[in-house]
């Protein structure tokens, strides 16, 4: 699943990614996902846990601390490459609507 | 069960994770909440009724085996907790959580990373469990091929057989059923997140209305063996046997119980289940003939029908008992001339198996006396109202004993009265069909073309 799935991030993934370029543990990511976006996206507490471990078996991001049962993570280079890509992705996206856009409208 | 108790039988499947939230809701807002879950119950206590969100959600990581929740599982149950879900019940991978709010955060957020956990949940327990009892009918299979070549007289008229293999269909059926139905929904599942839509909704009567028919199909055989059993006086046997499956049953989970609550690990605890399981099996094995026979010895059960009187031969190197039988026949040695005395010590013996199917009853007269000169008689009516079932019979009957290198010959059918007739010469057997039934006998010496009209006369419709 989880290969074929990271070819293109979902939100959920771009923006767990996005939070874990700072050290933070899983109920932070989920409040900070929606913080970002205002509540536009939501991340399920069964859907963060099962992408927090896809992330760390895939090398996306590494586990940094473990309190008790509380474990933080952080993105790794590997992970960091990902998301800039998925960046550069979702840029010639929107530079593609932009530029047909024009196009269209000439 | 105390009062503030309740015990709940559970009749969906795991994976209909909708189904079984909205179930526990009504019963919340019954005052009914979700306390534990096992295997088949889920137990709930009293409770001021409630508006409860709950959500089913799965751990694949975990097992039954687990002596308790998993450092994962763990972390998992403390997202949850921040999204304000609580955990209810959790049983192995199966994790039961309510929510007090009217609209939580759902568990589940991503609906491929949900088909994914509920795929890998369902491959430990509900397909591996229906794999597991496909096994019964797919083990049994040669048995009953082999009855259902040979005799198929006895089979059909049979209750306990006729029981056992409606039983074993209704199994074959619903494992086939169920699994089915379950990669339907994989597949239809698959390709609606592969667009950007939700799981399928399972289908929850299917499923409810096939469960509810498979134990109404099993709470009938297994009534059926008990009339039978009553009738037979064989009861105490069949008692015997479900108190010793039970009994081992209620020690497996006792053992299970006790290795989890000390801690064992999930390895351990496995692996010595297993080998309780597998110790257990054959121990009632070698267990249950032991018990049966001490039963039998002591009276309490019989595995025969008691004879009227016995007979015990002896002359002088070597003596036995037999059992000797006053049942009625429908035709006698004396009927056919034959001079029986006092001496002979002659049994008339009358089996007769009944089932909604058909009737047949097997008839033995012979002398205990092994002195005697008198010939034995056998003979078997084989009755149904099924000409199909008639033929298919006929079939099996003369097939058989050809395969047995026991050539039967035809004959004409005319004097017999009969659409068909056979005889082998070796065991100077007879073979007969009529419209309604299957006649065979055989005497121990060749009939007298009177005795085979008498035969004949008296058993034909």
């Amino acid at each position: 699943m989880a290969r074929e799935k990271f070819q293109t991030l979902t939100e959920q993934m771009f923006y767990i990614l996005l939070c874990l370029q700072r050290e933070c543990c899983g109920v932070d990511v989920m409040d900070q996902v929606s913080r970002i976006t205002e509540g536009r996206v939501i991340i399920g507490p069964g859907t963060l846990y099962s992408l927090l471990e896809s992330f760390q078996q895939e090398g996306f991001i590494q586990e940094t601390r473990v309190e008790g049962r509380k474990r933080s993570y952080q993105i790794t280079v590997k992970g960091r490459l990902r998301l800039e890509e998925e960046v550069r992705r979702l840029r010639r996206q929107t530079e593609d609507y932009v530029n047909f856009g024009k196009e269209a409208n000439a | 069960m105390s009062r503030d108790k309740k015990r709940q039988m559970i009749w969906y499947q795991v994976d209909d994770t909708g189904a079984i939230a909205r179930h526990l809701e009504k019963m919340a807002a019954k005052g009914w909440l979700l306390e534990s879950v096992d295997n088949w119950w889920y137990i709930y206590y009293r409770a001021e009724p409630a508006r409860v969100k709950y959500a089913v959600a799965f751990f694949p990581e975990a097992s039954v085996f687990d002596p308790g929740l998993t450092e994962g599982q763990e972390t998992y149950i403390d997202y949850c907790r921040a999204a304000g879900w609580e955990l209810a019940a959790v049983y192995g991978p199966i994790q039961y959580f309510h929510s007090a709010c009217p609209d939580p955060v759902p568990i589940e957020t991503d609906e491929a990373v949900k088909l994914a956990a509920i795929r890998r949940t369902m491959r430990k327990t509900s397909v591996l469990s229906y794999a597991l009892l496909l096994a019964l009918p797919v083990i049994s299979l040669p048995v009953f091929w082999s009855i259902f070549r040979r005799d198929l007289m006895e089979l059909f008229s049979n209750d306990r057989q006729l029981g056992v293999i409606v039983l074993m269909l209704a199994i074959l059926l619903y494992g086939c059923g169920m699994l089915l139905d379950y990669l339907i929904w994989v597949l239809r599942s698959k390709r609606s997140v592969a667009k950007g839509g939700a799981c399928r909704r399972p289908h929850t009567r299917f499923r409810l209305l096939a469960s509810i028919a498979m134990m109404a199909v099993c709470g009938a055989v297994v009534l059926s063996f008990f009339v039978d059993a009553g009738t037979s006086g064989l009861w105490p046997a069949l008692a015997l046997y479900l108190i010793l499956y039970s009994g081992v049953m209620l020690l497996g989970r006792w053992v299970l119980r006790k290795l989890k609550s000390r801690g064992t690990s999930r390895e351990n605890t496995k692996g010595i289940f297993f080998a309780f399981a597998i110790g257990a099996g054959i121990a009632v094995g070698f267990l249950t003939p032991l018990l049966f026979g001490g039963l039998a010895n002591a009276g309490i059960i019989r595995a025969v029908r008691e004879p009227a009187e016995s007979y015990t031969y002896s002359n002088g190197n070597f003596s036995f008992t037999r059992g000797i039988y006053r049942d009625d026949l429908p035709v006698t040695l004396e009927d056919l001339g034959c001079a029986v005395t006092e001496e002979d010590h002659c049994s008339y013996k009358a089996e007769i198996d009944r089932s909604f199917l058909a009737v047949r009853g097997e008839y033995t007269q012979a002398a205990m006396n092994l002195d005697s000169d008198l010939p034995w008689l056998y003979y078997q009516i084989y009755e149904t109202k099924w000409p199909w079932l008639l033929e298919k019979c006929w079939e099996a009957l003369t097939a058989a004993e050809e395969e047995d290198s026991w050539p039967v010959q035809p004959l004409v059918p005319a004097p017999w009265g009969a659409v068909e007739a056979y005889k082998q010469e070796e065991l100077t057997s007879y073979f007969l069909l009529y419209p309604d039934r299957i006649i065979t006998f055989r005497l121990s010496e060749d009939a007298s073309p009177q005795q085979l009209d008498t035969i004949v006369r008296t058993l034909q419709p």
